[in-house]
């Protein structure tokens, strides 16, 4: 089967570099990520992690947590 | 609390803080300015970059008190009225220097003062010959 060639020039767009369609608001910090959405209602969590590499956990103590102005239980 | 009164992208800001609170922590969450991002919090991966009184600081590790009575100028504030870009991010797009982005306004933020300092730092330092030739291009003048 014959194969054509396509040399830079044959056509407008393709072969050439175009400007990334997201790169003018990712510039400019407009760009929306996970970290700048804030909604109403929304906690701040903290994960505890086990101090042991290798253990069973028998129990968490949580009463110190609790502790804290404002903790939400579930 | 502490009342501080700064000037954010030339406007005069005055704002409430804890002196616990970074200026990263400010800028995003009490002046909107979202640009700004925070990646690690540890100054360590720059995303955080703004210019305070024409120097880069990692904004994650500057209290807001420290920035009491400075200039600050971030991400937002590059942009033209007329909404036309400055060179350097210009540049940015052209040379396609974008990822996924989100260290982008830091790196922005990192190149302006590097070529506010030293205005041909781009021949020496920035590898990337498009970059430089995006530049180039753009008739970026010596010190912009």
């Amino acid at each position: 089967m014959a194969m054509t060639r396509y040399e830079k020039g044959d056509y407008k767009i393709i072969g050439t570099k175009r400007p990334y369609v997201d790169a003018k608001e990712k510039v400019t910090g407009r760009t929306v990520y996970a970290s700048d959405i804030h909604l109403p209602g929304m906690l701040y969590g903290k994960a505890l992690r086990s101090p042991y590499p290798h253990a069973k956990i028998l129990n968490v103590d949580i009463s110190e947590a609790l502790k804290v102005p404002g903790i939400k239980q579930y | 609390m502490k009342t501080i009164s700064f000037s954010v992208n030339g406007k005069p800001q005055k704002v409430h803080v804890r002196t616990n609170w970074t200026l990263a922590s400010v800028l995003r969450e009490q002046l909107g300015l979202l640009g700004t991002k925070i990646g690690c919090g540890e100054g360590e991966c720059g995303a955080c970059t703004v210019l305070m009184n024409g120097k880069t600081v990692t904004s994650c590790l500057v209290l807001a008190v420290q920035a009491d009575g400075a200039e600050i100028i971030t991400i937002e504030g590059l942009e033209n009225m007329d909404g036309t870009l400055h060179p350097v991010q210009e540049a940015f797009v052209e040379a396609g220097a974008v990822q996924c982005g989100y260290c982008t306004p830091g790196m922005v933020m990192s190149t302006i003062a590097l070529l506010e300092k030293t205005p041909r730092a781009y021949r020496r330092r920035c590898k990337r010959r498009s970059y430089w030739k995006s530049l180039q291009v753009h008739r970026i003048p010596e010190n912009f």
